[in-house]
């Protein structure tokens, strides 16, 4: 077990227990918390999510934690890797069910999956992705690997330089992103086998150089 | 491109897994958790678990048993077995599942399905509806409804359902194939993902279900037990024929293997089993 702190942020939502399965399984220890000495010697985080985005967001202010997450991810630069629901939360703004503000740390807003060219939703399954930027999340993650996505919302980004892969289901979607330090994917790598993993692996040997 | 999903379907009696005959023979498998492991190694897409005695006991599955299962496991878990609440839900899923499974509280309490689409997300909500032919089945007192399948499915869809879990009374445990005429009607009944299941006995009836356009999963129940490597043989056999979209990622596959009548593996030739004598396979590793 590697003695690297990682918070899995705790706003009550969230398949947590297979993140945790996750990163055991990869040797290390992970911790489920909205405590704020927690946050302040984290080494880094990740913000799961399965749910609403209007009660996600309810739930993150109820907890006080905008303030402490800003603090430490946004001003202290840790790591931080966002998956589906954690990925949308990063937007500034989203139409599920009524209007919603986002964190705001991405330019980009949450809209519906575009349902007239006959597409089922939610997008469920196995999908291929096309990564556009080599970030250190892809590393020995070649394009057509196929991650598990589970959603009904994507994320449109205005600022497309921070798209790091996409995958084709109507139009290109956003699969993943980066921008600096924060990290997100749409699908579950928690979720998607051998890739998955490696792909988790990446982002913990990110978070060992940043914190080394 | 998204990817038609082949997933197995554990059935759960007695905190054992079971193979189903015609929803009323059983025959012992074995641990969850080992059937799962090996079902993740062997490169399935989606695991369900659901456990037939939990209604009928008026319980709910063991949540002791799906945290042990789900550690084991890198793919998604769907879990059903005597939920009829918001909070059973909520239970299930902090045990490591990441969908549910309704089925009878569909009948006794369909606010459920609305509610909890609304908390945990349509994705989240799986409507199993068993069936024999067109109509709907209540297995708790074995007897065929008059309401027919395509309805209560439109009517789950409605109610804020993600996904539709079709199961062919009928064709379970039968080894003769899916129910292909219903299935291409639900299909195009639904417009969210469908799961069909009921009938698997060999993989060219996965091939067959897989012919129908926008079939978003075939379920696979007693097919994939008592033999190794069933998925990747069975997903290396139903590539054979033509580029059908299904995921094939696992270190060993047999996409460039023949296979008998009965879809089993043939033997290498021996000039082609002495070269690889010399190959060099490195382990795995992620």
């Amino acid at each position: 077990m590697s003695g690297k702190k990682i918070i899995i942020i705790d706003y009550g939502m969230g398949n947590i227990q297979s993140i945790k399965n996750a990163l055991k399984y990869l040797g290390y220890k992970s911790k489920l918390s909205r405590n704020e000495e927690d946050f302040k010697s984290a080494d880094a985080f990740i913000l799961p999510g399965v749910g609403a985005f209007g009660v996600a967001m309810e739930n993150i202010k109820k907890y006080s934690l905008i303030e402490l997450m800003e603090k430490t991810i946004l001003e202290k630069q840790k790591p931080i890797l966002g998956i589906c629901l954690g990925m949308q939360l990063l937007a500034k703004s989203s139409s599920e069910m009524g209007s919603h503000k986002g964190l705001g740390w991405i330019d980009a807003t949450i809209k519906n999956i575009d349902t007239k060219k006959n597409l089922r939703t939610p997008h469920v399954g196995w999908n291929s992705i096309e990564v556009y930027k080599e970030t250190p999340l892809f590393k020995d993650i070649p394009s057509d690997t196929h991650f598990y996505f589970d959603h009904s919302f994507y994320m449109d980004c205005n600022e497309k330089s921070i798209q790091s892969s996409v995958t084709l289901y109507g139009d290109l979607i956003t699969a993943s992103i980066q921008k600096d330090n924060i990290f997100a994917t749409q699908f579950h790598p928690e979720k998607s086998q051998v890739m998955g993993l490696r792909l988790l692996r990446n982002f913990l040997n990110y978070m060992e150089k940043c914190n080394a | 491109m998204l990817k038609q999903r082949i997933i197995a379907s554990l059935i759960i009696k007695n905190n054992i897994v079971v193979q189903s005959i015609g929803f009323n023979r059983y025959l012992p498998i074995g641990s969850l958790s080992i059937c799962i492991e090996n079902l993740n190694r062997w490169g399935v897409d989606e695991i369900i678990i659901l456990d037939i005695d939990a209604t009928k006991q008026n319980r709910t599955i063991d949540n002791q048993l799906i945290k042990e299962a789900t550690k084991v496991s890198f793919v998604p878990i769907g879990v059903g077995g005597g939920l009829q609440t918001v909070k059973q839900i909520e239970k299930v899923l902090k045990s490591g599942a990441d969908k549910v499974i309704i089925n009878r509280a569909f009948w006794t309490n369909p606010k459920l399905i609305k509610k909890a689409s609304n908390v945990f997300g349509a994705q989240c909500i799986v409507v199993s509806l068993d069936h024999y032919q067109n109509h709907c089945y209540d297995y708790t007192k074995k007897e065929v409804l008059k309401k027919s399948i395509l309805e209560a499915a439109k009517k789950a869809e409605d109610l804020g359902a993600g996904e539709i879990l079709a199961n062919s009374v009928q064709k379970d445990g039968a080894k003769q194939g899916l129910d292909i005429p219903l299935i291409d009607k639900l299909v195009n009944t639904l417009h969210i993902p469908l799961i069909a299941q009921g009938g698997v006995g060999h993989a060219k009836h996965i091939q067959k279900a897989l012919d129908i356009p926008n079939l978003s999963a075939v379920g696979v129940g007693n097919f994939f037990h008592f033999t190794e490597h069933s998925v990747s043989v069975a997903k290396g056999f139903i590539k054979t024929q033509k580029s059908y979209p299904i995921r094939n990622e696992t270190y060993a596959n047999y996409l460039n293997h023949s296979f008998d009548e009965d879809g089993r593996v043939s033997k290498i030739a021996d000039e082609k089993l002495l070269d690889m004598w010399f190959e060099y396979h490195p382990k795995e590793s992620v």
